[in-house]
């Protein structure tokens, strides 16, 4: 294990050391993350020989495209309904819904 | 509201735009698979449901690997909500990617402590109880320090 091992996601810039919190260094440079940690998504390849790339990374509305729910309320009349009180506003974890409207 | 007959000229006039957008969608996804490639020289050790493993380990066998980056920051005691919505994404979609050649984890930066990483993979399946059976990896690196 090499002294390095702990910075995954420091290197792969979802997460911000608390100088870093402030300024844009979040989506390659385009975005303040404010927060210790932000969302996102990585890919890598392993080739025969074992050795480890990496090939892409996106960010913030650059994952939009996994969220299946948000794909189908794109479609409704109402779409995401966000306008008023920002991304988001209305998530909970799925058991925290209690009677289900919300 | 409007008659079908306007519906459907809107609507097939809106398609002819929405093909055009999914031909560039069709690009761009071939350009994001063509970008430049990058050696990986760090060696990661993630602590998950298996123990230690490193980054080539998480492969499992298999040559592809998408990892989503998971809020749950090391003080906090559940996961983010909005990445928790995001994760019920990914549960019925694993079997599928398994079967490209595709593995996928979900990496956090918490879990700092033992404890508090039992209680965060506790929270976790309850969040994506079905993914476990689904056979979903999902791994909280105790990152190791220095």
């Amino acid at each position: 294990m090499s002294s390095g091992g702990n910075d995954f996601n420091y290197d792969y810039r979802v997460s911000f050391r608390p100088e870093e919190q402030d300024e844009p260094v979040y989506n390659f440079g385009t975005i303040v993350p404010r927060l210790a940690d932000r969302e996102g998504m990585s890919v890598f390849y392993r080739d025969a020989g074992g050795d480890v790339f990496h090939t892409y990374s996106a960010y913030a509305r650059g994952i939009d495209i996994l969220n299946a729910a948000y794909n189908y309320l794109d479609l409704v009349p109402k779409g995401r309904d966000e306008e008023a009180r920002g991304p988001l506003f209305w998530v909970r974890r799925r058991d925290e819904y209690g009677d289900g409207t919300a | 509201m409007v008659s079908h007959e306007d519906w459907l000229a809107a609507r097939t006039e809106l398609l002819a735009r929405e093909k055009k957008f999914t031909r560039l969608r069709d690009e761009l996804s071939r350009q994001q698979r063509a970008l430049p490639w990058e050696r990986v020289e760090r060696e990661y050790v993630f602590d998950g449901p298996e123990g230690k493993e490193t980054l080539a380990d998480l492969f499992d066998g298999r040559s592809q690997l998408v990892v989503y980056h998971f809020m749950f920051p090391p003080e906090d005691d559940e996961g983010c909500p909005s990445c928790s919505f995001w994760a019920d994404s990914f549960d019925a979609n694993v079997i599928h990617l398994h079967a490209r050649d595709v593995t996928f984890v979900a990496v956090s930066a918490g879990a700092a402590r033992e404890a508090r990483c039992l209680q965060a993979a506790t929270r976790m399946d309850l969040q994506m109880g079905v993914v476990g059976r689904q056979r979903l990896q999902l791994r909280l690196p105790r990152l190791v320090q220095a």
